[in-house]
């Protein structure tokens, strides 16, 4: 149950948390790309990623996320580091810039395997730490306000912008009282002698049997009640509606987006200067 | 003693901003062969303390004792664990949503199964409490899912009973009843009760109070506010302004208060009262 807690909404009143969802979003696509942006240099590239953890770590400390959070998602994501790593290592190098780490069945495994591990645990390091800003800083209705207004210029198309809106933030709506159904049930079986930690993984796969179909059925009574309700007090999709919440930027936002514009023109104009010239000017 | 519950507080979330105390230093005991109430407001901890029952929960603090065994001690090892449960059955409130078999027999025998016993003998025992629910032979080979709720909660508890406990705890059992059903269940555990069963029954209704129990506790924001009998119970006057009194017995208050010395345990329903009535008009002339 932990791992759920992690990147949940924390209610704060920072800088952060009190920007525009949409402006928050735009900032991350941002950065998520500069961050994957190669330079030709194995040293820029390092460099450059130093500098993205340091704003990152920034980033922590004005939201107030404990950065201890940042090396428990590094502990989620062991099993995918071990994917990588046997992709890697399968993969061979043309030129490599480092000496041979060792051999396995006569085939060369160079340093350069690792390091480019290094980079991509990294990378995916940061921006699930970004993710975790983002989530941990808006309330997820906000966020669903904000993916709407991105989508928007999708209705010429006659894409259901409205609607998928609507049903995602119900879903995420729906998450905590799931948690609480899931919990309630786990216990009513629990005392019918269920047993979910331990026993055979034959047991324990009964036990989760018992869990999921009271679960579904219980998530698909809610969600007929749910239309019901919806439908009596007359909602319609396709109708013209005024909101409750408005969303709306302002100075803060202003500040955010030059900061990022700036930063991010400015590792464009590395990138360009760098691949022409093959080296930044410091190195 | 069946179980004993020694001061026992029970907190949600500690140590988050979220932090909630459920329950603050209750403590009471519930004797082979009671039949207790456990009545309070919603959210007062009344579930929260019959899921310590069993050992589903553990107190913050405080222990709970069944057969004068700590339950952390009888949750410390898998088998002990199963002992527990099997010997303090609790039904939960709602328990019609934790059906799954595709059918009702084998809905009923789960648990059983789970405890060890072997199929054949499981469906026999099965067998025999969906007919002591009520319910006959055609439903063995129903769907959970096509029954009515009430049917449902009938098979639910079946389930539990299927067990056999030794302690019965019930969490709102009548809970969205038709008055029908309502007074079938009832019925059914006082049977159970009858039969040397220790009940626990989780309610909001005064009547079964009055009715059926011998040992009620009112837990009021976390606390025991009241632990004793139905007797003491209903001539309790800071009791009296909490619950919602039965009406019958709410007149036969005022009365008293207006100076007509009747006894209030004695007046449980409209004809007792006009029994009780008359006895005092007897006295007076």
């Amino acid at each position: 149950m932990n791992n759920i807690v992690f990147g949940r909404y924390v209610n704060a009143n920072t800088f952060v948390h009190k920007l525009d969802p949409r402006t928050k979003i735009f900032l991350l696509v941002l950065f998520s790309v500069g961050i994957f942006l190669q330079f030709t240099n194995n040293m820029t590239n390092l460099l450059m990623s130093c500098c993205y953890l340091g704003v990152v770590f920034i980033l922590m400390i004005i939201t107030r996320i404990n950065i201890l959070h940042l090396f428990k998602s590094l502990s989620m994501m062991w099993f995918m580091i071990l994917f990588l790593l046997i992709v890697y290592m399968l993969t061979p190098i043309k030129e490599p810039n480092f000496p041979v780490a060792f051999t396995i069945f006569g085939k060369y495994i160079y340093w350069d395997t690792f390091v480019n591990l290094g980079y991509i645990v990294l990378r995916l390091m940061l921006l699930i730490s970004l993710a975790m800003i983002l989530t941990s800083s808006t309330r997820p209705m906000d966020m669903t306000y904000a993916f709407e207004w991105y989508m928007y210029p999708l209705k010429v198309i006659r894409f259901p912008v409205h609607e998928i809106a609507m049903t995602l933030s119900i879903a995420l709506r729906f998450i905590p009282t799931l948690l609480d159904e899931t919990n309630r049930i786990m216990k009513a079986q629990e005392s019918r002698g269920a047993d979910f930690k331990h026993g055979s993984l034959f047991r324990r796969f009964g036990a989760i049997i018992s869990l999921i179909i009271p679960l579904f059925v219980s998530a698909i009574d809610r969600s007929e009640q749910l239309a019901n309700a919806m439908e009596a007090r007359g909602y319609d999709p396709r109708a013209k509606r005024t909101r409750y919440k408005v969303l709306k930027g302002n100075w803060r936002d202003a500040i955010a987006l030059l900061i990022g514009l700036a930063a991010f023109g400015g590792i464009i104009f590395l990138l360009v200067y760098d691949h022409n010239y093959n080296q930044i000017l410091f190195f | 003693m069946a179980i004993e519950v020694k001061h026992v507080s029970f907190t949600y979330s500690p140590k988050t901003p979220n932090a909630y105390e459920a329950l603050k230093d209750v403590s009471t005991c519930i004797n082979d062969g009671d039949y207790l109430t456990i009545v309070g407001q919603t959210g007062s901890g009344k579930s929260t303390l019959v899921q310590m029952l069993n050992g589903l929960t553990m107190p913050t603090s405080g222990a709970i004792f069944v057969d004068e065994q700590d339950t952390k001690i009888w949750c410390k090892k898998t088998k002990t664990t199963r002992l527990l449960r099997k010997k303090v059955g609790l039904v939960f409130q709602f328990p019609e949503y934790q059906l799954f078999e595709e059918t009702i027999l084998k809905d009923v025998a789960f648990g059983l199964i789970n405890y060890g016993m072997k199929k054949e003998q499981a469906y026999e025992k099965a067998k025999e409490y969906i007919l002591k629910v009520g319910l006959n032979e055609s439903y063995f080979t129903k769907s959970p899912f096509e029954l009515s709720g009430g049917e449902k909660r009938k098979v639910a508890i079946a389930g539990i009973l299927a067990l056999e406990p030794e302690i019965l705890i019930l969490d709102e059992p009548t809970a969205g009843l038709d008055p029908k059903s309502k007074e079938d269940l009832l019925n059914l555990i006082t049977q159970l009760h009858d039969e040397g069963k220790t009940i626990a029954l989780v309610t909001h209704n005064m009547s079964i109070v009055r009715k059926y129990a011998n040992h009620v506790i009112l837990i009021e924001k976390g606390k025991a506010f009241f632990d004793g009998t139905p007797d003491e119970f209903f001539v309790n006057d800071e009791v009296c302004k909490i619950i919602e009194v039965p009406e019958v017995i709410e007149f036969a208050r005022k009365l008293k208060v207006k100076g007509i010395d009747i006894d209030v345990n004695k007046a449980t329903s409209v004809d007792s009262l006009v029994e009780q009535i008359k006895l005092w008009r007897a006295k007076d002339e």
